[in-house]
């Protein structure tokens, strides 16, 4: 499958971002490099007309890819994206809403683990794909830059 | 228009492939021939079809074996509760090349996973003492599997696996909660903070026979890097991450299989609106190797190279989408249906809703409308365990899960594998 990123500058540049360790939605970008020594991180630059985000991309070992929307005038980010293999860690990429995802899914009076699906005012949290092919997203909507929607986020 | 433009270049294709000695033919016979080291290559159909054998044998037409096991949709094993359209089979398993089997009942029929996976707490027989798989280093090998909202965890043991008339022989399978201390501590990685959704109760089911359209779990991921959540070593108490070759991972049992190892047929009736307490058919192994296995009218689903193709909904291409018959409803976005103020995830139309979406196969030429319903979770009574439901999912796919298969045959069929449709990966109904 071909991931497209649309607003973002195809000459994106590789760098090495050093951000803080395990912060994630709501905090800093995650460092993956820690836990995860395979892995390829590169940061997107958005363009002239989206300058008040930019888009982290991790790849990890497993080869899935982790995309975090970080909003430039607080370094915060906003949202989260991933695609790939193997589910990647949820705790290191949904910070403290993983408690969220916890005790929605604990809810179901009838069981079924195939699809998450949660849809708050302070957070939305979505998980899916079968094994080998996993993907899902997670944003935060009163966070989001000037102009910036859910579709955005790919 | 576009369907006949389409079902042009499908046959165009499917000739193609009947000309080719191909790589997936090849890859076929040689998988028939590591997978059962005992047996050799008597006939095509029990090497995946076609020639290219170097021994010039004389074709030999195998034994059929009973390659139909009875499948369930029921309210689950005991320990579960609020079970919902999750269809079961039994499942002997052995310790290899012994009589000491057992056979374990509710176990979850999947076509999103690959590979057996046992639940050990309460269900499995720790006599048999199965022997640990190892990895190229010697040491015992366990395994994290990473689901939408939680884990499993567990060992990676040897066993024969059996079903109907079938037998895959030494399939390393996941013996999930392992009491052995060497497994006994779930790594930081696996867990994450999420939920252990390794018991009877939170899976709704005594193990998951994952039959979709892989052989591996993993596949050449985990053969080339120690990805994390996946395959770990074990010694002393602890774990660390591991890579694995293709032969060591747990793995779809059909693909073993001396014969009728290129697929399976999921065979569920209809379901009535207002649900049904409980629904029975059949799981069919094999695809064009018996008589009860010979396709009818069904039309060719190719997938990609993750086992997805393209559902288009309301205008909308969602293009990781996918058959499962181990997901409990329809998934899919759709933010105009309102949510269940019960069943969380679940969609709760005021009344049944009829709904239509067109699947379109991975080279984008074969395509066909799906009709389906979705009813009221909340409005049936506890007591149903198979009824047109369905539920959100994220905004790249439509899962078609059980209710899809009510009222079909649904091949499914093994990535490399030769059928009479050409080769796997592909879904047909």
């Amino acid at each position: 499958m071909r991931i497209t990123v649309p607003f973002l500058l195809l000459s994106a540049y590789l760098s090495v971002y050093s951000g803080a360790a395990g912060a994630a939605l709501g905090g800093a970008p995650t460092d993956f490099g820690v836990k995860d020594s395979g892995r390829q991180v590169r940061v997107l630059a958005a363009d002239n007309s989206r300058s008040n985000f930019r888009v982290n991309e991790s790849t990890l070992s497993s080869g899935t890819v982790v995309r975090e929307y970080v909003a430039a005038a607080s370094g915060t980010v906003f949202a989260v994206s991933w695609t790939g293999p193997i589910m990647p860690d949820l705790q290191e990429v949904l910070g403290k809403h993983v408690a969220t995802l916890n005790a929605e899914t604990s809810k179901k009076p009838r069981a079924g683990n195939s699809q998450v699906s949660i849809n708050r005012p302070d957070i939305v949290i979505q998980s899916g794909g079968h094994m080998r092919a996993f993907e899902g997203r997670a944003w935060v909507a009163s966070e989001f830059p000037s102009g910036f929607t859910a579709d955005d986020i790919q | 228009m576009r369907f006949f433009a389409s079902l042009q270049l499908t046959l165009k294709h499917l000739f193609n492939y009947s000309l080719q000695p191909s790589a997936a033919r090849r890859a076929g016979i040689v998988r028939g021939v590591a997978a059962v080291s005992v047996v050799s290559c008597l006939a095509l159909a029990a090497c995946g079809g076609g020639g290219g054998s170097s021994t010039p044998t004389t074709p030999v037409t195998p034994v059929p074996v009973n390659n139909t096991a009875a499948m369930t949709v029921d309210s689950g094993p005991a320990a579960a509760s609020g079970v919902i359209n999750q269809p079961y089979v039994s499942v002997t398993i052995c310790a290899p090349g012994t009589s000491s089997c057992q056979t374990i009942d509710h176990i979850l029929v999947d076509t999103g996973s690959y590979g057996l996976r046992i639940i050990a707490p309460g269900i499995l027989d720790t006599s048999l003492a199965l022997p640990s798989v190892q990895n190229t280093a010697g040491i015992a090998v366990a395994e994290c599997v990473k689901f939408t909202s939680g884990y499993t965890w567990g060992s990676v043991r040897l066993a024969d696996v059996k079903i109907a008339g079938e037998v895959a022989s030494s399939l390393p399978v996941n013996i999930v909660g392992d009491a052995s201390a060497v497994f006994s501590n779930t790594p930081a990685s696996c867990s994450s903070g999420l939920s252990n959704l390794g018991t009877v109760a939170n899976l709704g089911a005594n193990g998951i026979l994952g039959i979709g359209v892989f052989k591996e779990d993993c596949g050449n991921t985990c053969v080339n890097s120690a990805a994390a959540g996946a395959y770990y070593a074990c010694s002393g108490l602890t774990c660390t991450g591991t890579s694995l070759p293709l032969a060591k991972q747990v793995s779809n049992p059909v693909a073993s299989f001396p014969q009728d190892n290129n697929g399976v047929i999921l065979v569920l009736p209809s379901v009535p609106a207002g649900g049904v307490n409980s629904t029975s058919g059949s799981l069919i192994f094999g695809i064009g190797t018996q008589t009860n296995n010979a396709f009818a009218s069904e039309t060719v689903y190719t997938t990609n190279t993750v086992g997805n193709f393209t559902t288009t909904y309301k205008g909308k291409a969602l293009t990781a989408s996918y058959l499962d018959s181990g997901s409990n409803g329809y998934y899919f976005p759709d933010s105009s249906i309102t949510l269940c103020g019960t069943s969380g995830g679940f969609y709760c139309p005021p009344a049944t809703l009829s709904l239509s979406a067109l699947n379109t196969d991975s080279k984008g030429v074969v395509s066909g409308t799906v009709n389906f319903n979705i009813e009221n979770v909340d409005n049936l009574p506890f007591s149903i365990s198979a009824a047109q439901v369905g539920g959100s999912a994220g905004g790249n796919t439509f899962d078609w899960g059980l209710p899809f298969f009510f009222g079909r045959r649904v091949f499914v069929a093994i990535e490399n594998s030769t059928t009479p449709k050409g080769p796997g990966p592909y879904w047909a109904y």
